[in-house]
């Protein structure tokens, strides 16, 4: 069976480009023992391919609301210039000492950046009218893995109009099985 | 005269309570262990477990039968039945076991079911249903029948290498659960550039389909799983839409469409835009005169959708095939499908409402004449005969 570097398991994956942004994956073997001995009888909920990572399961699979599994970080400046490129990186780690299971949305792997001004109302948003494939990847990454994905932000809102300096709330998000995976939000200071 | 009326009410009332009490203690359900029941026959002295033990295997054969349990309060076998008529099968076992009548009672009751969900394995292949390559997982969309042998059709990002065809191998629900493939990939067109109508940078088709050969003797039906209920996010599958038939024609539609897919189930929404141009996220592939279904607010899609059948409802379970969900929004309110149409111009003519069986019909082997050295295996796939693993051919 040939397998693409997009789908292989134990290598390193480069996405393709996206916008001015790139997405690159760290990606660790893929530990069969995930996956192995998941299912249950028919109709039971399971974690992975077979359910919800949201479910009651016990394997050790990430739930949006678990927190102490995975650390999920935006990293961007605190101030910048108006008009001058902002890079922003979403970064997932795993805490556990054992492998983690992930399961995102799209090929690529879909990342979302979310900008609020001052008054809450989206500003701009990376994923803003973008139609992704919904297709769910299994990912896992071994304990102290890095899922690494990047992106340059111009400064200009979803219309594409230079946003005005201020103070803005920026977030990111992972679409994710069960829900999405969300950073805490970071403030960024826009000055003339 | 308020007063010996409140009085006398409260009598009535006492007795009322006592009588219902009594009544309550003479149900036979609540009266004690019959003695006689457990010193009589060849059971006789002996506890409800050993009765238990000595009676509910041969009890549990019957057909119709439910389940067995002691019932510890009343020192009674509980039997649970489909259908009254089973009880004149039990009866004579127990009296072969010196049981009376005290001492067991039947009920009726619904059949217990393993509850089967879009994840779940189905046999036959159904469409709707959880399928799993490499480490992604995907929906089937449906089975056709078709020129190169019994296939079903799913995106074309639910392969090895999108836009070549390859040998992606699938599983269902899932390489754990189900090892056994139950086909491989056989047909992705390449996407193509220029052609006066795809964009600048891009690569373009009009169907985000493959094809997969059924392995030989998988046996697929032309429906569609139907769960619980519509756009009410259960997975639990409760009987089937049958593809009744199949828009060979149109690239614009209108109204409601529905979809089924292993993430949120049975869901539909209203065409927003027909024969649009869609690109999709993150990639430089552009998909033409695509179907855009909105339902505001709900969601109708998630990751591991793509590949949902996308149809029509007719009367009853009967539906119209009508294309193939590949995308949707972050939000999950919007999906993208390809038209059936554009699938069959892409891949074949192919018939999505007759049931079949892989390794029927088409070009895919038969000749299993001189193949027949399988002694030392080595690190080669596990062929079995007829198998459409390309490594097997």
């Amino acid at each position: 069976m040939s397998v693409s570097p997009a789908a292989s398991w134990g290598t390193r994956l480069v996405e393709p480009p996206r916008r001015s942004g790139s997405i690159r994956a760290v990606v660790t073997p893929l530990v069969l023992a995930a996956l192995a001995g998941l299912f249950g009888p028919a109709g039971i909920a399971m974690a992975g391919p077979e359910g919800p990572i949201a479910s009651t399961s016990h394997h050790s699979t990430l739930s949006p609301t678990v927190s102490d599994s995975l650390k999920l970080r935006l990293k961007l400046p605190e101030k910048v210039k108006a008009g001058v490129a902002v890079p922003m990186t979403l970064r997932a780690e795993n805490l556990r000492q054992e492998p983690l299971d992930l399961y995102l949305t799209g090929r690529p792997i879909a990342f979302d950046i979310i900008v609020l001004d001052e008054e809450g109302r989206v500003a701009w948003r990376r994923l803003e009218g973008e139609i992704i494939s919904m297709v769910l990847r299994m990912e896992t990454l071994a304990p102290g893995d890095i899922l690494q994905f990047t992106h340059t932000w111009d400064q200009r809102s979803d219309a594409g109009d230079p946003v005005p300096p201020g103070t803005y709330t920026v977030r990111g998000e992972l679409p994710a099985e069960g829900g999405p995976l969300v950073t805490k939000a970071r403030t960024l200071r826009i000055t003339p | 005269m308020n007063r010996v009326s409140v009085a006398g009410r409260v009598v009535v009332m006492i007795m009322v309570l006592a009588i219902a009490a009594c009544g309550d203690y003479t149900d036979p359900v609540m009266s004690p262990p019959d003695e006689a029941a457990l010193r009589g026959g060849p059971l006789g002295g002996l506890d409800i477990a050993a009765q238990f033990a000595g009676t509910s295997p041969e009890v549990m054969a019957l057909p119709g039968t439910v389940f067995a349990a002691r019932d510890e309060s009343t020192g009674r076998l509980v039997f649970g039945v489909e259908r009254p008529a089973v009880a004149n099968d039990i009866a004579p076992i127990m009296a072969r076991q010196g049981i009376p009548e005290s001492g067991y009672r039947v009920e009726v009751t619904e059949p217990i079911r393993f509850m089967s969900t879009l994840r779940s394995e189905h046999r036959p292949v159904i469409g709707g249903v959880q399928i799993h390559w490499s480490s992604y997982v995907c929906t089937l969309g449906f089975s056709v029948d078709h020129a190169g042998g019994r296939s079903f059709i799913t995106n074309s990002h639910c392969t090895d290498n999108q836009g070549t065809t390859g040998t992606t191998q699938y599983n269902q629900p899932s390489r754990t659960s189900s090892p056994d493939p139950i086909g491989f990939e056989a047909d992705d067109p390449a996407y193509v550039r220029g052609g006066g109508v795809c964009s600048r940078g891009k690569v373009c088709r009009y169907s985000d389909a493959a094809r997969a050969l059924y392995e030989s003797g998988i046996e697929s039906r032309a429906r569609i799983a139907k769960t619980t209920g519509e756009n009410n996010g259960s997975l639990e599958v409760a009987g089937h839409f049958a593809v009744q038939s199949q828009d060979n024609s149109s690239t614009s539609f209108s109204g409601t469409m529905h979809k089924v897919g292993r993430t949120t189930g049975w869901s539909s929404g209203n065409v927003t835009n027909t024969c649009a141009t869609v690109n999709v996220s993150g990639s430089n592939i552009q998909l033409l005169c695509q179907t855009i279904v909105q339902n505001t607010g709900t969601q109708i899609v998630g990751g591991g959708d793509s590949g949902s059948p996308v149809f029509t409802r007719g009367s009853g379970d009967n539906v119209q095939l009508v294309g193939i969900l590949w995308g949707g929004n972050t939000s999950g309110d919007l999906f993208v499908f390809s038209p059936f149409k554009s699938v069959q111009d892409e891949l074949g003519s192919m018939n999505a409402t007759t049931d079949g069986v892989g390794g029927d019909g088409g070009g895919n082997g038969g000749d299993d004449g001189d193949g027949g050295d399988d002694g030392d295996g080595g690190d080669g796939p596990n062929c079995p005969p007829n198998s459409n693993n390309p490594a097997c051919r």
